[in-house]
């Protein structure tokens, strides 16, 4: 099975979720977990950070929706960055960048939180 | 299937359904004798709740289809539908369109779905109008969103709708077939019929991912246009049978 981890570094207030290798429907769990855990500690600024990301499914895409909701209504957002232009191809396609802030680096997605 | 029959226009399809079950869905609905509606749709995720969804959208389009005409409005009642029914990690993309034989011309809207390719006079013409996908969305934000596109066909134009399970087919090194190399063969066969074409693409994608398994279903609609007979010759005929 294609391998999928994630790290969380805290930068300020801020908190990026590094994703690395393949994120389906198989892998999606580990990231849904960052995300409760996050929102249950009361931290709603995230930046995902898509560096080391190779691939990503729709099942994988359906779990950025999942939280958005909730984080958004507590003042909160999660950014996008870093992504290969394969992975942009697959949130343009279904038009995630009228939904969400894509950056091209981490720095400028938490500068836009204005963290630092 | 059984494909729909209108003059002036050869209709091709193509379902190839994935190991695991996937969530591909596509249509065509004959809203009068010149006039041909039809849809492509895919799921996200797979497995059992991807194909409950996708007989869910299938019951959406049918009821839709029948009872307003442009693209547009279909999808935005269709986000309208899902935006209820789905759970907030699923969506859809889909694109509508029909195609008007006395006006020769084609309508579309897209909702986050691969765009759609026009071959005409040996160049190949992407068209993707703005649109987020199926249940991602609220209605106003979806609506502001949604644009619709027309074009006037020409005689031998092809317009090839798809699936992400073609451009995303792996080979052994887990290399994607892409969107370049299917703009490739798309270009070297434009002169087939949709028929011909549909074969085509399905054999090269078949050879490209033979050592590696089919992960995603593939879905594959080809139009094409066809050449009508001169007037002149029409005439020519016509007075030969009343001679």
């Amino acid at each position: 099975m294609a391998e999928f981890n994630t790290s969380i570094s805290e930068k300020g207030d801020v908190n990026v979720i590094n994703l690395k290798g393949y994120l389906d429907a198989h892998t999606a769990p580990a990231l849904e977990n960052n995300f409760t855990q996050l929102i249950e500690n009361n931290k709603f600024k995230i930046v995902v950070n898509f560096q080391n990301l190779a691939y990503i499914s729709s099942a994988g895409l359906g779990v950025f929706m999942a939280y958005i909701e909730n984080i958004r209504e507590n003042k909160g957002d999660i950014k996008l960055t870093n992504m290969s232009d394969k992975v942009f191809n697959i949130f343009d396609l279904l038009g995630f960048p009228l939904l969400y802030e894509i950056y091209k680096s981490e720095e400028e997605a938490i500068n836009k939180f204005g963290a630092i | 299937m059984n494909l729909p029959v209108y003059p002036d226009l050869q209709i091709a399809s193509v379902f190839i359904p994935a190991f695991e079950v996937g969530g591909d869905y596509y249509d065509f609905f004959e809203i009068s004798e010149t006039r041909l509606g039809f849809v492509i749709a895919d799921v996200s995720g797979k497995g059992i709740s991807a194909a409950f969804i996708m007989a869910e959208v299938k019951g959406i389009f049918e009821s839709l289809a029948k009872t307003i005409e442009r693209p547009k409005d279909i999808l935005i009642k269709a986000n309208e539908i899902l935006r209820h029914t789905l759970d907030s990690k699923s969506f859809v993309s889909a694109a509508y369109g029909y195609i008007d034989l006395i006006d020769e011309k084609l309508f579309l809207a897209r909702a986050g779905h691969c765009p759609l390719f026009l071959l005409r006079e040996n160049e190949t013409k992407q068209i993707k109008p703005s649109g987020l996908g199926l249940g991602l969305s609220d209605n106003q934000y979806f609506n502001q969103t949604l644009e619709e596109f027309s074009i006037t066909l020409k005689e031998n134009d092809t317009i090839v709708l798809y699936t992400d399970g073609i451009t995303d087919a792996k080979n052994e090194y887990f290399e994607d077939f892409g969107d370049k190399h299917f703009l490739e063969i798309l270009l070297a066969n434009s002169h087939l019929s949709a028929k011909e074409l549909s074969n085509k693409i399905i054999h090269e994608v078949s050879v490209f991912s033979s050592n590696h398994s089919q992960y995603d279903d593939i879905t594959l609609v080809i139009f094409k246009c066809q050449q009508k007979p001169k007037t002149d010759g029409v005439k020519e005929w016509q007075n030969s049978i009343h001679q």
